[in-house]
């Protein structure tokens, strides 16, 4: 059906008709072909889908055990040989060891403890060995700061 | 083949029993139609044959959710005509060409297709089309040959009937140009 607003034939004897053509049979065989594609597709979703469904539940079970696990250790497993700076810091004080100190003894020490706040007995370094050497020379029992602690 | 309503191709699909009879229907209806407008835009039949495919793909994927504020010829042809405009700029990216170079390719395909039964007229109306922007293409092949009207047209580009007709005018103007310099 021809509108109103559609322009007659354009010039040098053009016209609508269909240059192109199809192979014999395309439009018969086509809506079987789409099936065939919707049908593969849905086959390829379920396969997908399918591995993940049943290991779920055990990966779940198992992701769970480990965090209870992982949590466990660090809260049962907190080593006791540590001795915060600040426990240190505060023996001395409370001792009134500090007042015996003298300003640059305080601050070496000072310089020390700001570089790891944390000492371990176990570790025999160099910052470990300048406390005791320190303690000594003031004539502290190292295991009366244990004891107190 | 007797047409079946929108209404009722819906019914039958939102029913899981009769989903694929239904969709066949639907193929069936429209399949013509739709694969002559992507031909048009392509030229080669291979071509038009995977996009027609993609359009019903994605069709039977969307259908659940259309929402029927037009027909459903109208949305397909909107999907299909998406689907073109996707593959010629693909086309354009995978070969680094640029646009030029497409139309040169496509025009040359055509020459040795052998599902175009053109004669020498047709084949330079056909190197005309080339020469136009793929939209003005669309718009002109909308017009011209599929003889939808300028709102239809409007509905499926989501452009105002305004420039749908300055577009069509000037593709006009372009053709006659390009055949008066052959």
């Amino acid at each position: 059906m021809k509108h109103d607003d559609s322009p007659d034939n354009l010039p040098d004897g053009m016209n609508r008709e269909n240059p192109f053509r199809v192979p014999d049979g395309y439009f018969d065989r086509f809506p079987l072909k789409i099936a065939e594609r919707i049908a593969e597709e849905n086959q390829s979703k379920v396969i997908r889908f399918a591995p993940l469904l049943k290991p779920a539940p055990l990966l779940a079970i198992a992701a769970t055990l480990v965090t209870i696990a992982v949590v466990s250790y660090k809260i049962f497993n907190k080593p006791t040989d540590v001795f915060e700076q600040d426990e240190i810091s505060n023996y001395v004080y409370q001792e009134g060891i500090i007042d015996e100190l003298s300003d640059e003894e305080i601050l070496d020490y000072s310089d020390f403890a700001n570089a790891d706040s944390t000492f371990h007995k176990s570790k025999s370094d160099s910052e470990t060995t300048h406390i005791q050497n320190y303690l000594l020379d003031e004539d502290v029992d190292i295991n009366d700061i244990i004891n107190e602690m | 083949m007797e047409e079946i309503s929108d209404r009722e191709i819906l019914d039958r699909f939102a029913n899981v029993k009769t989903r694929n009879d239904a969709f066949n229907v639907l193929v069936r209806q429209y399949q013509q139609r739709l694969y002559w407008h992507i031909r048009k835009m392509v030229l080669d039949h291979d071509d038009a044959d995977d996009i027609l495919q993609n359009t019903f793909i994605k069709a039977f994927k969307a259908l659940d959710n259309f929402r029927e504020d037009s027909k459903i010829y109208t949305w397909l042809y909107k999907i299909s005509t998406n689907e073109c405009i996707t593959f010629l700029n693909n086309k354009k990216k995978r070969f680094f060409v640029p646009m030029v170079d497409v139309e040169y390719q496509l025009s040359q395909n055509l020459e040795t297709d052998t599902y175009f039964n053109g004669d020498r007229i047709q084949m330079k109306l056909q190197q005309a089309l080339l020469t136009l922007p793929d939209k003005q293409r669309l718009v002109f092949n909308m017009k011209y040959f599929d003889d939808l009207k300028y709102e239809e047209i409007s509905e499926i580009l989501g452009t105002s009937v305004g420039a749908l007709k300055a577009s069509y005018h000037h593709a006009v103007k372009k053709i006659e140009e390009f055949i008066k310099q052959i």
